[in-house]
């Protein structure tokens, strides 16, 4: 399947799930999931023989505070079919909550952590939500835009 | 007291003691896991319960030291995210940011790109091979393998003046061209180093005390594997093929030929099997290309100051020495990156480290975590 003809055919077998779907210029097809529906998304990717996405390849976030908004990116592949797609889902940048993937592609667990840990995302239903990087008594979010402490120096222009 | 307790102990029945599951701490200092690696291991006895994993020893945040330099800058950096195979990671960057700002290397920086990070791929088996061996009480196998990988680092100095963190593989390029004198004295080494890969082999990979060790130990299924995202070498030793060199080709691996191996048995034997049969590969692969190494410009004309286009992002992955290396990139129109996430193979190979040891002894948590070839600092970066 070439990058349009996956587009076209996400398009028409999940047109209520997704809110857009486009081939960007780096020839990438990215979705934009409705909160509501991202774990159903994310099963029947995996699940169904046309897509068959069982590799989580990664799984991030994007900070973005002019936004208000928090864009968590997962990017999937398929061994069988050889096809790579990017999902992202934006959430509330003041009140970061998503559900968890992890009962879908068990991967998900420690990218989910991370994302916890630098963004501060809390993922509902995660097994195991603990600080993965960061000592656990630390309180800031690292990743985030906004970020500062007294050791991080940003470099001028 | 005493006596009462031992009067309880009747032959061939149970203790009266009972067993208590008691906790120990293995590293961040400890000799078997290359690096600040901590492992919090459950035990009942000798029994491994549960392996707990403790990260962050060595992170650096290299992805926010990323966001605050410019593409150029950051290539510097990507040497550090995995100091054993650094030209395969500097090669993943530079092709995320060619990719994302529509540049190409010309043809003899492809090929000279191939050359080095298969060269890479050669000395970081080397050197892992050592260590496995090491971790599971065959020292000899460690000299072998840092003899020749001398000899590797030898032509890396050669060419750009560094022997662990090279900054050679350029966006756009490489850094400089090779040596008039380097392509013989490649071939020198290859034929110097395939007639010792049988050698490796002799030592070790019927040697009942490594099979012992090695044998059924760690299965990773092919179902776990998927779903854990193990993914590379350790992978395919499962029998999936996940090769991102066959998969989603780039530089030139498509017209060179090479086997992907695999191997079925999922367990650490397996895992070793692969990666000596990936040497012999990479052997091959060097050959093709310095059969091909034509003379040329080594670097794209770049602008003054490299900028992506605003809103642009790349997914872009390769087959690094551990596996699967993904980069995100997400240009904003100005010199810097708005993000770079490195998607490292140590990280999701670590993470399966649990389900791998649980029921076995505590001394084959060494082994399987050696077979991962896990590196730390790929893993915190």
């Amino acid at each position: 399947m070439t990058n349009d003809e996956l587009k076209s055919k996400i398009e028409t077998d999940f047109k209520d799930k997704i809110q857009s779907a486009a081939v960007s210029a780096q020839k990438e097809v990215i979705l934009a999931v409705k909160p509501e529906a991202y774990i159903a998304l994310c099963q029947d990717l995996k699940n169904k023989s046309d897509y068959d996405f069982q590799h989580l390849s990664c799984l991030t976030a994007m900070d973005y505070p002019k936004d208000n908004k928090i864009t968590l990116v997962c990017h999937l592949w398929s061994y069988r079919k050889c096809h790579q797609l990017t999902v992202k889902l934006d959430v509330d940048r003041a009140n970061p909550k998503a559900p968890t993937v992890e009962n879908v592609w068990k991967a998900a667990n420690w990218f989910e952590r991370e994302v916890f840990d630098l963004y501060g995302v809390v993922f509902e239903g995660h097994s195991d939500l603990r600080r993965i990087m960061m000592p656990e008594d630390y309180t800031k979010y690292p990743l985030r835009k906004d970020f500062t402490d007294d050791g991080f120096i940003v470099k001028p222009n | 007291m005493t006596d009462l307790l031992l009067s309880q102990i009747k032959p061939g029945g149970e203790s009266p003691f009972g067993t208590d599951e008691y906790v120990v701490n293995m590293g961040p200092q400890h000799p078997a896991t290359h690096g600040v690696l901590r492992l919090v291991v459950k035990l009942d006895g000798e029994t491994v319960k549960e392996t707990m994993p403790v990260l962050g020893y060595l992170h650096r945040s290299i992805e926010k030291i990323c966001e605050n330099r410019t593409y150029p800058q950051c290539i510097t950096y990507t040497d550090r995210v995995d100091y054993v195979s650094a030209m395969s990671v500097n090669l993943a960057f530079a092709l995320a940011t060619e990719r994302l700002m529509g540049l190409e290397a010309p043809p003899r920086a492809q090929w000279l790109r191939m050359i080095f990070v298969e060269l890479q791929r050669l000395a970081s088996h080397l050197l892992w091979m050592g260590a496995f061996a090491g971790d599971i009480g065959a020292l000899t196998p460690f000299l072998y393998g840092l003899r020749e990988r001398e000899r590797i680092l030898d032509l890396f100095e050669m060419t750009c003046g560094q022997r662990l963190t090279y900054n050679y593989i350029r966006i756009g390029g490489v850094m400089i061209d090779i040596l008039p004198e380097f392509v013989p004295k490649c071939r020198a080494f290859l034929d110097y180093f395939e007639p010792k890969i049988p050698e490796y082999e002799e030592l070790l990979t019927y040697n009942p005390i490594f099979l012992e060790r090695t044998k059924g130990v760690g299965v990773i299924t092919p179902e776990v594997g998927i779903n854990c995202g193990v993914c590379g070498p350790s992978l395919r030793g499962s029998g999936i093929s996940c090769d991102v060199r066959k998969q989603q080709p780039y530089l030139f691996y498509n017209q060179v030929k090479f086997n992907e191996c695999l191997e079925n048995d999922g367990d650490c034997w397996a895992r070793y099997k692969v990666r000596m049969n990936e040497m012999r590969e990479s052997v091959s692969i060097v050959r093709q290309c310095l059969d091909r190494l034509e003379p040329g410009p080594i670097e794209t004309k770049l602008p003054p100051i490299l900028k992506a286009p605003p809103a642009s992002e790349i997914y872009s992955r390769i087959e690094s020495s551990r596996g699967e290396m993904g980069i995100y990139l997400v240009g904003d129109g100005t010199p810097k990156p708005y993000k770079a996430k490195f998607r490292c193979a140590s990280f999701s190979n670590t993470f399966v480290l649990d389900q791998l040891t649980r029921g076995w002894k505590v001394a084959d948590i060494m082994a399987v975590l050696g077979s991962l070839d896990m590196i730390v600092p790929e893993v915190d970066r």
